[in-house]
């Protein structure tokens, strides 16, 4: 049962809000966001640790290792600081209750965001500004598609910061009700959708107006198409593939414009 | 002045791409529509970060793998594209060879990324031993400084790139007009693989249908535009 007395008011966890946006700044290899995590606890830890020596205790526990999707670890920072408050308030102090919830969290939190963002919401969300600056000649037009691009991405972007920090403090150990992939399948669906209809619509426009131009530049475009594709899934490297595409669809084109 | 000028907005922008925010400022279809804004051709720039951005959209920054800085690239290649373009007469030769240069460009960036992370370890353990000793206000401290050596660290890679590029541009006069025909379809290969990468994002989650329907779509779209 989680107590009702509460050291923690709204104000301190808005401030932890806008630290975490700076929660991979001291990215490193030791102890990956650990620093960026133990800066953004700080205004918690002032409010439930009056004693330095605690403060100072709370805050080594917390620069040991941590890591997560820079967005979803609000969820982690909010529970966080719910079970450290808890913990001060009850006088039974459980640091090991605290680092085994950190640890538990850690996988869920690094897989969902980086399925919901990174593999849906960021792809989708830039092609919808690239659909706009190949479909449309009006300057004004290109420009809108861009601010869509950047309110489609930023809209959930800052509601899983702020709502994760509010959501991880509301439920505290019981966090792991609101990490569930599941919960997000509507939203990912709902913007690979949007992106692989917007993908298409590109890929059809550019292949007819390079085509309409010269049909090289169309049988190029399309050897680009399907040699980037094909090396990706082979080799999983970037610069390799789209150098050797490029080298190989460039002397495709040489072959043809010979011919 | 105005390599400086580029290199200090370009590595404030780049900033976004994983340091702080990460809100798609740092995408290169804004950075190069800033590119073309400065200097004088929005539409232009526009069109060139969009080639750049379906090419590096494929980089996911997921936990600590290393990425092509592709926010540095696109500075560098659409300033290269702008400041090129009016005095030369082939753009697809201009266009090709600033991709390349992209290219590598983007390569060292992501190399100066690790340098700045192993930066960040040996920062830690200095940290860890302060905090220990009761300076909690280090935490601060770090954030702050950790992001201006990433800020200067991009800097001097922009600044480097661009005054280097000023350097070999003149030679592509040199290049026999014979071999220029064969730059034509530099632009369709490079927006080819572009959706070529993309489509693996989107292969992978059954779309096949979505993305037969949108091709339907962008036809319709051209004739109907």
């Amino acid at each position: 049962m989680m107590s009702e007395k509460r050291l923690l008011n709204s104000w301190v966890l808005l401030r932890m809000f806008f630290r975490s946006f700076y929660i991979q700044a001291v990215w490193n290899y030791h102890s990956l966001l650990s620093i960026g995590l133990s800066y953004s606890l700080l205004p918690a830890a002032r409010q439930i640790y009056a004693d330095k020596a605690e403060r100072i205790k709370f805050l080594c526990r917390h620069l040991n290792f941590f890591n997560a999707h820079p967005y979803f670890a609000s969820f982690a920072i909010g529970s966080i600081v719910r079970v450290e408050e808890e913990q001060q308030i009850r006088q039974r102090p459980d640091p090991g209750q605290v680092e085994r919830l950190k640890n538990a969290l850690i996988g869920p939190l690094g897989a969902i965001g980086d399925q919901v963002f990174w593999a849906n919401i960021k792809p989708s969300s830039v092609l919808v500004g690239v659909f706009g600056v190949v479909i449309f000649h009006d300057l004004q037009w290109q420009l809108v598609s861009l601010l869509l691009m950047l309110l489609m991405y930023n809209i959930p972007h800052l509601y899983v910061r702020l709502s994760g920090i509010f959501k991880g403090y509301r439920l505290g150990l019981e966090v792991y009700k609101v990490l569930n992939l599941d919960l997000y399948n509507k939203l990912k669906k709902s913007y690979a959708a949007i992106g692989a209809v917007i993908l298409g619509s590109i890929s059809g426009f550019s292949l007819i107006r390079f085509v309409q131009v010269d049909w090289v530049q169309g049988v190029s475009f399309m050897a680009g198409v399907i040699l980037a594709y094909l090396i990706w899934k082979w080799r999983q490297n970037f610069y390799q593939a789209v150098l050797f595409s490029l080298l190989l669809a460039f002397i495709l084109g040489i072959i043809l414009r010979v011919l | 002045m105005e390599n400086v000028l580029i290199a200090l907005v370009g590595s404030l922008m780049a900033l976004d791409t994983s340091v702080v925010f990460q809100t798609l400022m740092a995408q290169p279809l804004i950075t190069s529509t800033l590119i073309g804004w400065y200097f004088g051709d929005v539409q232009l720039g526009l069109h060139v970060g969009l080639y750049l951005q379906l090419l590096w959209l494929i980089s996911m920054p997921v936990g600590g793998v290393k990425l092509p800085e592709a926010n540095v690239a696109s500075i560098v290649t659409s300033t290269l594209i702008m400041r090129t373009v009016p005095n030369f007469s082939n753009f697809n030769l201009v266009f090709v060879i600033g991709i390349l240069y992209g290219l590598l460009i983007s390569y060292i960036g992501s190399e100066f990324v690790v340098l700045h992370r192993r930066i960040n370890s040996i920062i830690f353990h200095k940290v860890y031993s302060e905090v220990q000793n009761g300076h909690s206000g280090v935490l601060g401290l770090t954030v702050f400084s950790a992001i201006m050596v990433h800020f200067f660290l991009m800097a001097s890679l922009i600044y480097t790139a661009l005054t280097f590029s000023e350097i070999f541009i003149p030679w592509l006069d040199r290049v026999p007009v014979a071999w220029v025909p064969f730059f034509d379809t530099g632009m369709a290969v490079v927006l080819g693989i572009g959706c070529g990468l993309i489509l693996t994002i989107f292969k992978d989650k059954g779309c096949k249908r979505m993305i037969t329907l949108g091709t339907v779509i962008g036809v319709a779209l051209f004739y109907i535009l």
